[in-house]
């Protein structure tokens, strides 16, 4: 005589059904959920390096309006510094002073490059750059490469 | 007849316990798939507040005044903050699922935007932008 019989096995069968949709539906709401989260803080992240990078223009072009300093490029390179700029530099050219710096997304492996031009009537800094680049493990791209026969080797 | 009423009270029994089974396993369940339906609501939610949050920031880094940044969101003074309503769909309508406020703020020759994302009271996403300059008139 078997322990059980067919509308046990039924409902065990339902249950199983069950749960597995369950799991699923749970994992499929949970990656969702971690994803939107993801995309949340990234932008946070951009916004609150974006600001930092507004400071130093601000920082910047109050210094090429108001400063008599503004021929010297370690003088930009310093406020630029001062001001939150990471790794910055100035070039002057017959065009005005190039100041370029980058800012780190808190929490990322990516910076906001932002890239400057002054020159020397305009009063706002023409952009030249301001744009993100990842680094570290981040701007390592996949391994995608496809060899191909390039016809040094004739078989 | 007793082999009969034996066999009846097996299956009454079997049933039993598949039902109550059931029961069981349905209710642990529910409980899985109301669970992933509050993280997909949750996920649907954050994402049109970051959506709405990020429109409202770069909006509010293009306009050339206050008024243009208002027209351009749909915003409304209310209580001395600027508010906007917004539908499931992030469409500007009055009595919205969403809420947005902004508080604009100057400080050393920069402007700042607080923004926020309410959704029936509950915020759900803030942002702060930051833009050089000041508005003109």
């Amino acid at each position: 005589m078997p322990f059980f019989g067919g509308s046990l096995l039924m409902t065990v069968l339902l249950i199983v059904c069950l749960a597995t949709f369950a799991a699923l539906s749970l994992q499929a709401a949970g990656a969702d959920y971690r994803l939107s989260r993801r995309y949340a803080d990234y932008t946070r992240a951009y916004y609150e390096a974006d600001g930092s990078a507004c400071l130093v223009e601000a920082a910047l072009s109050d210094f090429a309006a108001n400063s008599l300093e503004a021929d010297d490029a370690a003088a930009w390179t310093a406020v630029a510094a001062e001001a939150g700029g990471e790794d910055p530099s100035a070039i002057q050219g017959a065009a005005g002073t190039e100041v370029s710096f980058f800012v780190t997304l808190p929490g990322e492996e990516i910076r906001l490059i932002v890239r400057l031009r002054y020159g020397a009537e305009a009063d706002d800094p023409v952009r030249l750059a301001w744009k993100t680049e990842a680094f570290g493990e981040a701007a390592e791209p996949e391994d995608t490469h496809l060899p191909v026969w390039t016809g040094e080797e004739t078989p | 007849m007793r082999g009969k009423t034996s066999k009846s009270s097996l299956f009454f029994i079997e049933l039993c316990a598949s039902i109550v089974l059931f029961l069981v396993c349905a209710g642990v369940c529910v409980g899985l798939f109301a669970r992933a339906h509050r993280l997909s609501v949750d996920s649907a939610g954050l994402t049109v507040a970051v959506e709405r949050a990020t429109a409202a920031a770069e909006s509010f880094r293009a306009a050339r005044n206050q008024a243009e940044f208002c027209a351009v969101l749909g915003l409304k003074e209310q209580d001395g903050a600027l508010c906007a309503d917004y539908d499931e769909n992030g469409l500007a309508g009055d009595g919205g699922v969403y809420r947005l406020t902004v508080d604009v703020t100057e400080e050393a020759g920069t402007m700042t935007a607080d923004i926020r994302v309410f959704r029936g009271g509950e915020e759900l996403y803030d942002l702060a932008v930051r833009r050089p300059g000041k508005w003109g008139a």
